[in-house]
């Protein structure tokens, strides 16, 4: 039946459920819904193995507006929930969807831990530096100044970068994206989903709300080109308006380089996802205006075995050497106690 | 929402086209003015101060002759320190109380009260409104120095406004 169903071809359409999205006029998380919405079809997973699970917030209210299965969860625990899902369930196609708050302070723990696991998950966070379900409190990717309701002299908090962790948790696939640059938004979702593993994505999304403008440096019309890195598997690290810029790494350090008067390409980095070391990665992720171009793509994909494969292949293994267990042996034998 | 570049169908209140990447005219947008449009664009109206040892003669006076629903009651330091609102008349002062010039107002003014800043958008007032059912909300400056007040009738009339201009 599960063929059948895969057999024929979806559309977007077969991914819009019957709800009504409830989000505030201009959110980014409307692009991001209709881009997830529109790769899903070409991913090649049939719609009843898909599964979005999500936490608490704005972002959260995902899964209502998917025509697939789809938990809205506890919050922080999304990731948590998902890895039961795929670990008992491995067929599934499991999506987490988190935001800023959800994902990195109440769910920080959950996050990380699922990220070094590499359960074959794939996890969204929408990123748009405030909590804005509960009104425009400061998040733990508000940058330090940042007023808010609960900061209103100013946030003395140094702010979280989601690349950061993911790396420092060894994610296999990490990428970053922006809601309203929806080619490229599409294509690092596409990424996401083929990727075996833990697919960490982070996506700059517009909160026009109580954070508008958050993302200033990489949405303006006229500034953005001078502040976006696109990479490029295997090709050297160019950006501007002009695409006369280049980063070169001098010593340890990256260098922004005007390229020109004896600069050449073959000067500068060179961009390598499948680079084993994270630490290039890292030193990409940790790029930021206004000394440096906020790069978008895919900073990090590698192959190890996933948990879930991992945990089957465990089951399995026992299974062979010790037979199907029984649960009431096992909780009959070895030594009880009777309490009085 | 149809996109004016490209024709493509998109959700209502998406911000850029799906197909096309055209950025959207948003329907609803008053609403959106609304949850954005900073307390400032409400020309807040100036704040009638008083010390904490005023007497609540002197206050009753104040909040019939000057025809406001609250006055704002600071300290030494010209900081606020609490509001006393036609509400407390009418639950802390009449019939119970009947030499009001021995009675300061820092007695039965609420202290601390909820202040925002006129960079916040009116939604956050609208939010301590529906939440705790405030009427007024002292509107401060970086010194905690009363600047204005917020009521609830100046933000019906900004919506009112809203609809007849829409």
């Amino acid at each position: 039946m599960a063929a059948a169903i895969a057999e024929s071809k979806l559309t977007r359409k077969d991914f819009v459920s019957d709800q009504d999205v409830r989000w505030c006029p201009g959110c980014g998380d409307y692009a991001i819904l209709a881009q997830m919405q529109k790769i899903l079809p070409d991913v090649g997973v049939p719609r009843e193995n898909i599964v979005f699970v999500s936490g608490i917030g704005c972002s959260s209210r995902f899964p209502y507006y998917m025509n697939t299965y789809g938990v809205h969860s506890i919050h922080g625990r999304a990731p948590t929930i998902a890895t039961g899902l795929k670990a008992t369930n491995p067929d599934l196609s499991v999506w987490v969807i988190t935001g800023d708050g959800d994902g990195l302070s109440i769910g920080g723990n959950h996050l990380i831990h699922c990220l070094r696991r590499n359960v074959d998950l794939k996890i969204i966070l929408f990123n748009n530096r405030v909590y804005g379900l509960t009104k425009g409190q400061y998040s733990p990717t508000s940058g330090t100044g940042y007023k808010s309701k609960s900061t209103p002299q100013g946030s003395i908090d140094y702010p979280l970068n989601p690349i950061a962790v993911a790396l420092g948790a060894e994610a296999t696939f990490v990428a970053r994206a922006q809601d309203n640059n929806i080619k490229h938004l599409s294509q690092v979702l596409h990424q996401a989903a083929q990727h075996k593993g833990t697919a960490f994505v982070e996506i700059f999304q517009n909160c026009p709300v109580f954070n508008r403008g958050a993302w200033e440096h990489t949405t303006d019309a006229n500034t953005r080109d001078d502040h976006i890195l696109f990479l490029e598997d295997g090709k050297p690290l160019i950006f501007g308006k002009d695409s006369d810029r280049g980063l070169r790494l001098n010593g340890l350090q990256p260098e922004v380089v005007q390229l020109g008067n004896g600069i050449g390409e073959d000067d500068l980095l060179v961009h390598r996802a499948d680079d084993p070391n994270s630490s290039y990665a890292y030193l990409l992720g940790r790029l930021e205006p206004p000394d440096f171009p906020v790069p978008f793509g895919l900073l990090r994909q590698v192959q190890k075995p996933t948990y879930d494969e991992m945990l089957t292949d465990q089951v399995e293994e026992a299974t062979q050497t010790r037979g199907d267990g029984d649960l009431t042996a096992l909780f009959r034998g070895g030594d009880t106690w009777v309490v009085d | 929402m149809n996109c004016p570049a490209c024709g493509t169908e998109n959700i209502v209140g998406s911000p850029v086209c799906m197909d096309c990447g055209q950025t959207l005219p948003q329907e609803g947008l008053e609403e959106a003015d609304l949850f954005s449009v900073p307390l400032a664009d409400l020309n807040p109206r100036q704040p009638v101060c008083i010390g904490r040892q005023t007497p609540l003669d002197q206050v009753l006076d104040l909040l019939k002759g000057r025809n406001i629903g609250c006055l704002l009651v600071t300290g030494d330091e010209g900081a606020l320190i609490g509001i006393f609102t036609e509400a407390d008349v009418l639950y802390r002062v009449a019939g119970l109380i009947q030499e009001l010039e021995r009675v300061p107002v820092e007695s039965l003014m609420t202290p601390r009260p909820t202040s925002l800043r006129l960079d916040m958008p009116i939604s956050q007032a609208l939010h301590l409104m529906g939440l705790h059912g405030f009427r007024h909300i002292p509107l401060v400056d970086d010194q905690e120095h009363p600047i204005g007040f917020v009521s609830f009738r100046d933000i019906v009339q900004f919506i009112e406004e809203k609809f007849i201009d829409a």
